[in-house]
């Protein structure tokens, strides 16, 4: 019979869990946002809607039992470190946490891929933020087991974007024909860059708003295809009431030449009840967070304030990569 | 407000064609659920011919290349000998339906013997969906079990089924389940307005305590599905009733009424019409598909607005919150301003 010939042809997009060493995701590493295609996205937003269903129906699952991570976190980040620790720990992992790196064998100087090295023998994944650009790529070249890169420089944070587009998808139910309109420091924000490329796989219309200093940087808006609509603007009141999803960035002091300059800008893009009467009722507002005043804290409670929702999904996402390449989804 | 959902997913849609051109036809039904909101239905193979092996499959999708006007899938219907051929057909079909109980059509199974030799060569990544009212469901999950497999009951209704199925997904057996709207909206009480002859359907319309246990059971059901099955009135209204109701274009507009009233919410909605159908039957996005709802729009159903050839509903009259205003299905728009714009053969084979 050809029943196994069949069955590895024709594989369900989305689940079943059970231990899967055939899994799509068995071994890899989660480096970059450039790795995914449209069907991958649909894969992993497909596996984390199912950690969504169940966390609310059981909360726990042991589905990862025995597995272990090692959370290596080169600079402090208490957000991306508690979600993937909250994710694991949900499924019923373990983690090794390795967040104050000047007291281990960094400070005594071991390099990077010894350092991973070492831990793959203790853990089954690593989760690694690293300062420098490239270090991600660095050590999963080291690594036999999986490395899910959460945030190396300037470069990329491939798990942010991904919660990103999930909460897009979970709160507008479809991605495609939406406009996007991207507030804050464009410049330096990796977080609205990695968010671009991904959306990019969609039919969507992108809007770039930002003080002049921080615009979105040239060679980004070549890099996406000529096909996807890009527009820049310097005023919200163009381009706040056609927007399906805000997306606000923190702007920081230190990017200006001077302070007159910093509190001009400031105060022209802050997000609150009254600037939000222009736009829609069913869009919605995103921030990767910490905020500094961007998005004034009296809109919290509007319905379309999803920063919080944003989070949360973030963590059925990282639970849903934890899964796949640990070839359990 | 307007509020855009992804396209609706209705995996129990009886086409009739071939065979009951003049009750419906790959036309008129994908024109129908466009209105409805779907823009992928699940084919029964209850059609004359039967669709149990290869010849009768391709008469099926042929007429369907040339006239559908949304996305589909045929399934293939399980039969006393077609075994080992459905095997190798499975990829190419939505999935094997059993029938085990009576309803409109040929293919019922007796034999116990046969579902397990259907549990057991079809494909256990494919969908197996049975019609198994009652004690044949008690008995269809058992083989689930026995073989370490999924099964998804069609059209359950009474309140002894789900509380049945609840417990067998305590125990983690691999069952799902649907539930149509006719068997939410309406009970025994209402076949006298609807008229004996009209009223018949299988599953049967039941108690009204039947109804509250789905209500109420609402975390249970992995799905609705429309069960579309439609007849002509004339008959329905004559000697020998066929049972069967069409249900495309009332589904979603009920539905609504219901998220209106705070009864069901619009997250479960979406969750039972599109992503839990994409899991269970194992179906990709649509790219660039959406359907734009107005969801204050009030207004009363009436056949003779609707596209499917049967020519009524047993939801006559009933006023109701919430209608399709667009359909865009893979970057076009397909349906608007209450008219189907796409052309018949648009539509895709998702299994192809």
């Amino acid at each position: 019979m050809s029943t196994n010939l069949v069955r590895a042809r024709y594989r369900n997009p989305h689940l079943p869990f059970g231990d899967q060493r055939t899994a799509p995701w068995y071994g890899k590493d989660i480096l970059s946002v450039k790795q995914f295609s449209r069907s991958d996205l649909e894969y992993i937003f497909g596996v984390a809607h199912e950690m969504h269903l169940m966390v609310d129906h059981v909360g726990t699952f042991d589905l990862l039992k025995g597995k272990i991570l090692a959370n290596l976190f080169y600079e402090p980040s208490t957000r991306t470190s508690s979600s993937f620790t909250s994710a694991m720990e949900r499924l019923g992992g373990s983690v090794i946490p390795i967040n104050e790196v000047r007291y281990s064998s960094v400070a005594k100087g071991e390099s990077l891929p010894d350092t991973i090295r070492t831990l793959e023998c203790y853990a089954d994944v690593i989760v690694l933020r690293h300062p420098e650009t490239g270090s991600a790529a660095l050590a999963a070249q080291a690594a036999k087991k999986p490395i899910i890169n959460a945030g190396d420089g300037i470069g990329e944070h491939p798990t942010q974007a991904l919660l990103d587009a999930f909460t897009i998808q979970e709160e507008m139910s479809v991605i495609d024909g939406l406009t996007v309109t991207m507030l804050g420091d464009l410049k330096y924000g990796r977080t609205v860059h990695s968010l671009a490329r991904l959306l990019s796989l969609y039919n969507v219309r992108l809007n770039y708003l930002s003080p002049e200093i921080l615009k979105m940087p040239a060679e980004i808006i070549e890099e996406l295809p000529r096909t996807m609509a890009q527009k820049e603007y310097r005023n919200l009141e163009d381009v706040l009431p056609e927007t399906d999803v805000l997306y606000v960035t923190r702007v920081q002091k230190e990017r200006f030449a001077s302070e007159e300059e910093y509190e001009s800008v400031k105060g022209s893009y802050v997000i609150s009840p009254e600037v939000m009467k222009m736009a829609k009722q069913n869009m919605i507002v995103m921030h990767p967070l910490p905020r500094v005043g961007e998005i004034s804290m009296d809109f919290d409670n509007d319905p379309r304030a999803a920063y919080f929702r944003q989070m949360e999904y973030g963590l059925y996402v990282r639970m849903a990569l934890l899964a796949m390449v640990l070839g359990k989804a | 407000m307007i509020i855009k959902i992804p396209g609706l997913i209705d995996p129990h849609v009886h086409v009739r064609e071939p065979g009951g051109t003049h009750k419906e036809d790959w036309d008129s039904c994908t024109s129908a659920a466009l209105a409805g909101g779907f823009t992928t239905i699940l084919a029964m193979p209850n059609t004359r011919p039967p669709v149990t092996d290869g010849e009768t499959l391709q008469i099926s999708l042929n007429a369907a290349t040339k006239k559908a006007r949304c996305d589909y899938a045929q399934y293939l219907g399980a039969g006393p000998d077609n075994l080992n051929n459905l095997t190798k057909l499975g990829p190419k079909t939505a999935g094997l339906k059993m029938y085990l109980d009576q309803t409109y059509g040929p293919l019922r199974l007796d034999d116990m013997g046969i579902w397990m030799e259907h549990f057991k060569c079809w494909p256990k990544n494919l969908p197996i969906v049975a019609h198994a009212e009652n004690r044949s469901m008690a008995a269809v999950i058992l083989m689930a079990a026995i073989f370490d497999r999924s099964v998804h009951i069609a059209h359950i209704s009474l309140r002894e089924e789900i509380l049945l199925i609840r417990a067998a997904k305590e125990k983690g057996i691999k069952v799902t389940c649907e539930v149509t709207p006719h068997h939410l909206f309406l009970s025994k009480m209402d076949a006298p307005n609807i008229s004996p002859g009209r009223s018949e359907v299988r599953p049967r319309l039941a108690t009204q305590a039947d109804q509250d246990a789905l209500w109420g059971n609402m975390d249970v059901i992995d799905l609705f599905a429309t069960d579309h099955a439609p007849h002509t009135l004339e008959e329905k209204d004559g000697e020998n009733p066929p049972p069967g109701f069409p249900g495309l274009e009332t589904a979603l507009p009920l539905l609504l009424t219901a998220v209106h009233e705070g009864r069901l919410s619009l997250d479960a909605l979406i969750q039972k019409m599109v992503t839990g159908p994409r899991r269970i039957f194992l179906i990709h996005e649509q790219p660039d598909t959406w359907v734009e709802l107005n969801t204050n729009e009030e207004f009363e159903i009436r056949a003779t607005n609707n596209f499917s050839r049967c020519g009524w509903t047993p939801f006559e009259g009933w006023r109701v919150r919430g209608r399709v205003s667009c359909v865009h299905l893979r970057g076009m728009d397909v349906f608007y301003n209450q008219k189907v714009l796409s052309q018949p053969g648009f539509g895709k084979n998702i299994r192809s």
